[in-house]
């Protein structure tokens, strides 16, 4: 028993020692796969930095009390935001967007302060260029971000039970604030990329040369098989992953607010999830060209579009935001984004991890029914 | 020895194999002969367990394959040896590691164990002071040849060959059909072999099976296949047999 085991042992170690043979001698693709988070991680925060400094400030005041001066002078002290300009009337707004002179627009209700205090409701509108919704989506979640401070200052004085209602002409959404946004964004799709592409496309690769069958046909165990093509992709999946986060901590100025532990476990079941999807594929299509699609087309392409890491979902119609729950990535950016970046305790992102759980169990019996052995 | 009883195999509602019963004989080269799409890979795929069969029976020696447990599988299959029509060679490795690689899986040989296997198998195949070049760097005669050395480092019992010389020119398919009738008579090996190549059935068809349609037509020997009064294999022979008239 001892020595068979020793030997099925030894059976796996070649197996995946070929495994990293294979990704090694493709000097080139290895490359681009580490050398991708890197460039992924830079080019998000040059975007990011550039986008949201320096924030052309209009203000259009009639109240002009006390509440209503006090979050001005917030905005006025707030290092993104210039105030550059106090209107009299609102007609002097529309020359000021024509002539791009200013990036957003706090047009406060007439009596703030009493409404604020009586009514309960105090009504502040954020106007920002459209021309530029991603901007004025940031602009406007930062100014929102601003109030909702305000607000719970506020509130934690004891003063009013009532809210600020902050209506913002363009949407509005809290979370797409700064390179916050983009890690969990660029960790879903780097995983996703080198798990799922990666795996597809080799396993693909060895049908098109004929060495699966020959694989199959010998004494190997077809679990085997796909473990040994498991390994190195995890490995990759690591090393990528450890240097997103010391980039994000070091370069973006992001850091691991919360559990280091609990981010390595949801990471790791999404890998499972990406590796399966993987697997799937590449019993799907025949050709590496197909692999390489089917993972781009069907994988990527929603990731970056619908996962929430460039658009906000609440933004989408709904449709999109139904189709955008089957979407592995959907799950783990918004767990990440908890746990990582809010520093919330993993009972918040139970449920994210729960449905990539569940994705993973359904996805791995799924793949490994269709990668039947015999290759029909 | 390997005996297939009453065969059947189909894809959907497209009956490939029909009913095909057939002994393959130790020691021989066992021809499958056929026109592209007959079924002859199928036969191939199926023999190895790499198709499931749909009915039918696949005896090697005593050992009934097609309802054996994966576990006993596993043991027989050390016994196979298998060259495919694209030579399957490993591209991230050399050709002595592609050699080397199924002793390393299979056997509890040292690493100089398998390396002075590997070099023997070469030799036996012609190929020398090629041990480190990869198969990219390698002539299409040769990298059949390397498959073959990787087919018999096991010293199977059983060899499976599908189009051994397919893209080849004829001296050299005449050459690499010459090495797997002489290392199937040294070795004693049970050895199938696709073709569709009437030189290589002249040469080495010790024991021809024509399938047609995915029925057996006929069966005899290279010495029968030029007089049979059968229409479908003279069709097949004799489109072939201008070329072998022109040269003699
Ligand atoms: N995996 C498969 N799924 C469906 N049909 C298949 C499959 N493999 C083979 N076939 C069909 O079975 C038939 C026989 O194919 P096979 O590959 O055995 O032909 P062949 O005799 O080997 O031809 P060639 O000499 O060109 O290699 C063909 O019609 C083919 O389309
Ligand atoms: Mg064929």
């Amino acid at each position: 028993m001892g020595i068979k085991n020793n030997l099925q042992l030894k059976e796996f170690v070649s197996f995946v020692r070929k495994e990293f043979y294979h990704i090694i001698r493709d000097r080139r693709t290895m490359l681009i796969l580490l050398v991708m988070p890197v460039i992924q991680i830079i080019l998000f925060g040059f975007a990011i930095s550039t986008e949201v400094q320096n924030i052309r400030l209009a203000v259009y005041d009639p109240s002009n009390d006390i509440s209503s001066r006090k979050i001005i002078d917030k905005f006025a002290a707030n290092e993104y935001f210039d105030l550059l300009y106090r209107l009299e009337s609102l007609a002097e707004a529309d020359p000021l967007f024509k002539e791009n002179k200013a990036d957003l627009l706090l047009v406060f209700s007439a009596k703030f302060n009493d409404n604020l205090y009586n009514s309960g409701k105090a009504s502040l509108q954020l106007i920002a260029d459209g021309a530029d919704p991603n901007t004025a989506t940031i602009i406007t979640g930062y100014a929102s971000n601003i109030l909702a401070a305000y607000q719970q200052e506020i509130i934690a004085n004891g003063e009013i039970p009532y809210q600020i209602v902050p209506e913002s002409k363009l949407l509005y959404n809290p979370s797409m604030k700064s390179a916050y946004n983009f890690v969990p964004g660029v960790m879903g799709l780097i995983l996703m990329l080198i798990c799922a592409m990666m795996t597809s496309i080799s396993i693909v690769r060895e049908k098109e040369q004929g060495t699966m069958e020959l694989l199959l046909a010998s004494p190997v165990k077809p679990l085997l098989i796909i473990l040994s093509k498991a390994v190195p992709y995890l490995t990759l999946s690591a090393v990528n992953l450890t240097t997103i986060l010391l980039l994000s901590i070091y370069l973006l100025e992001v850091p691991v607010a919360g559990s280091l532990f609990w981010l390595t476990t949801i990471s790791l079941v999404f890998i499972l999830v990406a590796l399966s999807l993987g697997l799937l594929i590449s019993s799907l299509v025949r050709t590496q060209v197909a692999a390489m699609l089917a993972s781009g087309m069907v994988l990527m392409m929603p990731v970056v579009v619908l996962s929430g890491m460039v658009f906000p979902i609440e933004n989408m119609p709904l449709p999109l935001q139904w189709f955008s729950t089957l979407l592995p990535a959907r799950w783990y950016i918004a767990a990440i984004r908890k746990v990582m970046i809010e520093g919330l305790d993993i009972a918040y992102a139970a449920k994210e991890l729960g449905i990539l759980a569940i994705m993973a169990v359904v996805l791995i019996i799924i793949s490994l029914k269709k990668f039947k052995y015999r290759l029909e | 020895m390997i005996e297939v009883k009453n065969l059947n195999k189909s894809f959907g509602d497209k009956h490939v194999l029909r009913n095909i019963s057939t002994v393959f004989h130790k020691g021989q080269t066992n021809l499958i002969i056929g026109r592209s799409g007959s079924g002859k890979t199928v036969l191939l795929k199926s023999i190895v367990g790499l198709h499931e069969i749909d009915s039918g029976e696949i005896h090697y020696g005593d050992v009934r394959f097609d309802t054996l447990n994966l576990k006993s599988k596993k043991h027989l299959r050390q016994k196979i040896g298998m060259l495919f029509q694209s030579s399957a060679l490993f591209d991230f490795a050399t050709v002595v590691q592609n050699v080397m690689f199924p002793l390393q899986m299979f056997t509890s040989m040292s690493r100089e164990e398998c390396l002075d296997r590997a070099n023997f198998c070469l030799k036996r195949v012609d190929i020398v002071n090629s041990n480190n070049l990869s198969p990219s760097e390698i002539s299409g005669g040769m990298k059949k040849r390397v498959a073959i050395a990787r087919a018999i480092a096991l010293n199977p019992e059983y060899l499976f060959c599908d189009e051994p010389n397919s893209g080849l020119d004829p001296g050299t398919s005449i050459l690499i059909d010459n090495l797997i009738k002489e290392i199937t008579e040294e070795y004693q090996i049970t050895t199938i072999v696709n073709t569709h190549d009437m030189n290589s059935v002249l040469e080495i068809g010790d024991n021809i099976m024509f399938i047609h349609e995915g029925n057996k037509w006929w069966e005899g020997n290279k010495n029968d296949v030029l007089h049979s009064d059968n229409p479908e294999l003279n069709d097949f022979v004799f489109i072939s047999k201008m070329a072998q008239m022109m040269k003699s």
